[in-house]
């Protein structure tokens, strides 16, 4: 009969690697033996808290699990992997998410990739120490400006928080952890025009902002977004210029519209992604959850619309202002008629990494990595010579100083010097 | 016995963990996984499998929250938890055969076959499908908090309710999407006798 010094010694001798193969035959024996289980239990608990010693310093492998754990009611998120980093020779692959204290740059050189890890965390190394560097870009932060339908501008880092103002039936409060929040006091008010805000980022901020319906906004850098202080209408409409983020909040009874530039996004509850830059070729919707509708402004035939299904991403080539101003018949009619494209199995990873706090490149050109550094850290990039063809890609974390990325990027082989506000790219 | 707890105070880490404070939750996981990694390690022989039996202890702590604030005795009861998730893992893969080769050939630990699905992997469909069936006003509360982080003093002013309703209604939140998981199958559910408050 099986008792409670008998269990103990067994699981001390199998812990301390003395256990004898027939000693290892009776507590594998024991294991199974349902009778046994309150014992088994009460005896690794005791070893549990006779054993249970404290070393200092969180372990950092563990976060992506902590992650995985607190987010499992929000949305997706990437598999993780078993967090190790393996190589194949010059062909790197990374194995592991970039949420930890490394920063991974990988650089894919005409078809061969380099890899290198960069501790962001990690002591100043004694090369670094000689370099100080004079007038380091700082990343950006939590910083916006919020206009009143009045033209009143508050600058939001420096505002208290707190309730900022009352406007009719509103009041805009800025809670502490940093983000706008807007409560309708009463809901409906049929009298009086309903009033307009915009909440807009400068190069190097960004901001969150909590509709009055609950619809949450993630404004990334440049970017901005003009809103009603309630929704009275039949729809939920708001006006968005650069790259934002939102979470839907649901309602049947009025449906939530996005316009940008001449791209309209109906949802009904949902999660996406509009990235609307001037300066990049497309604008790009991607859907995270739910379903939208996407429709290119045009008029009569040329509005085209289509309908996403989560992980799709709808691109609309740009209208920018020149082309607005200066084609001619002919080439607008072209524009125009450039369908809607719709890309399956968008990287969604990479469309989301600036609200993660990431920048995420995926084979893209040296210009769209200095594009997306420079909104950040609010430089103006100026290029000298030819620009290299070479395509980038890899994970780095949107807190780090532009110093801290540049010298990343030095170590394969681009050379830039900071003057001022200008990033130079030199051959 | 239950020992004292030194310098973090656990009560006011599960009182804050129950109203899904994230900061709190890593606190608890950091403080607590270190304290088991040791024995699970040595237990398991392996690192690997000692964070996996961590994580399903935590995401334990994490569904169980609106328990938090009942229990007498914290320490106690995580410990309870981690030897329960110990347990499930020895009868798994320490049969006779596994027990004589983890002893004669260390290298063996290295390849034994681990139990690959995490529980969180497993659920979270389900947790996200429970999310959508709340009554209206618990989830408007329920996702003001774990989508916008908003404290219950900031999600009452926002909503024109108590902060005792909205923390009521936080507890009562997690509860029903527990419940719904452990209708499907996961997690023990006797888990939650141990320990509860007089």
């Amino acid at each position: 009969m099986i008792n409670k010094e008998r269990i103990y010694y067994l699981l001390q001798q199998h812990l301390d690697k003395h256990i004898t193969p027939d000693e290892a035959a009776e507590l594998a024996d024991m294991l199974q033996d349902q009778q046994q289980d309150p014992l088994v239990r009460e005896t690794l608990q005791r070893f549990m808290e006779e054993q249970a010693v404290d070393s200092p310093g969180d372990i950092a492998r563990w976060e992506g699990r902590i992650a995985a754990i607190v987010n499992m009611d929000r949305e997706r998120i990437p598999a993780l992997p078993k967090g190790r980093l393996v190589t194949f020779g010059r062909r790197g692959w990374v194995g592991r998410r970039g949420w930890v204290a490394a920063a991974v740059l990988i650089v894919l050189v005409s078809g061969s990739y380099l890899w290198f890890l960069n501790n962001r965390k990690g002591g100043p190394s004694s090369a670094n120490d000689s370099r100080q560097v004079q007038n380091d870009a700082l990343p950006g932060g939590n910083k916006a400006t919020l206009t009143l339908a009045g033209g009143q501008k508050i600058v939001l880092d420096s505002a208290a928080d707190g309730m900022l103002a009352q406007q009719g039936s509103a009041t805009i409060t800025k809670l502490s952890s940093g983000q706008l929040a807007y409560k309708t006091v009463g809901g409906y008010t049929s009298l009086g025009a309903v009033t307009y805000n915009t909440l807009s980022t400068p190069r190097g901020g960004q901001y969150k902002l909590i509709l009055p319906d609950g619809t949450g906004v993630w404004l990334n850098a440049a970017s901005s977004i003009t809103y009603p202080t309630a929704f009275n209408g039949r729809q939920r409409a708001v006006i968005v210029t650069g790259e934002v983020y939102f979470e839907v909040a649901k309602d049947k009874a009025q449906p939530f519209h996005v316009k940008a530039n001449d791209m309209e996004v109906e949802v009904l509850g949902t999660h996406f992604n509009i990235n609307s830059y001037t300066d990049e070729a497309a604008i790009k919707t991607t859907l995270l959850e739910g379903s939208v509708k996407v429709t290119k402004g045009g008029s009569g035939r040329d509005i085209q619309a289509v309908v996403l299904k989560p992980g799709q991403q709808a691109q609309a080539a740009a209208q920018t202002a020149t082309q607005a101003g200066g084609q001619t018949a002919a080439q607008a009619t072209t524009q125009a008629a450039a369908p809607i494209k719709v890309v399956n199995n968008a990287n969604v990873d990479q469309v989301m990494a600036w609200k993660n706090g990431l920048f995420n490149f995926d084979k893209v050109s040296l210009q769209e990595v200095l594009r997306q550094l420079s909104r950040w850290y609010d430089v103006e990039v100026v290029y000298q010579g030819t620009i290299t063809a070479r395509k980038f890609g890899g994970e780095i974390g949107r807190d780090l100083n532009l110093s801290e990325v540049l010298d990343g990027l030095r170590e394969t082989g681009i050379h830039f010097s900071v003057e001022g506000k200008k990033l130079i790219v030199m051959p | 016995m239950p020992t004292p707890s030194q310098h973090i105070n656990e009560k006011d880490l599960f009182l804050r963990i129950a109203e899904g404070n994230e900061a709190a939750f890593r606190e608890l996981y950091q403080l607590y996984g270190r304290l088991m990694l040791p024995f699970l390690t040595k237990l398991t022989g392996s690192q690997d499998i000692a964070d996996e039996i961590i994580q399903e202890v935590f995401l334990r702590v994490w569904l169980y929250r609106d328990k938090l604030p009942g229990i007498e005795f914290p320490r106690a009861w995580i410990f309870q938890i981690g030897s329960n998730q110990a347990h499930t893992w020895l009868k798994k893969n320490m049969r006779a055969a596994e027990v004589a080769r983890l002893h004669r050939d260390v290298q063996a630990t290295a390849d034994s076959p681990v139990e690959a699905t995490l529980t969180v992997n497993a659920i979270k469909a389900l947790v996200q499908q429970a999310i959508e069936e709340l009554s209206p006003q618990r989830r408007r509360i329920y996702l003001l908090q774990r989508e916008h982080g908003m404290k219950p003093g900031e999600i009452a002013s926002q909503l024109g309710l108590s902060v005792s309703t909205v923390k009521n209604t936080l507890l009562v939140a997690a509860k029903d999407i527990r419940e719904k998981v452990e209708k499907a199958g996961y997690l023990p559910y006797w888990l939650i006798l141990f320990f509860m408050k007089k």
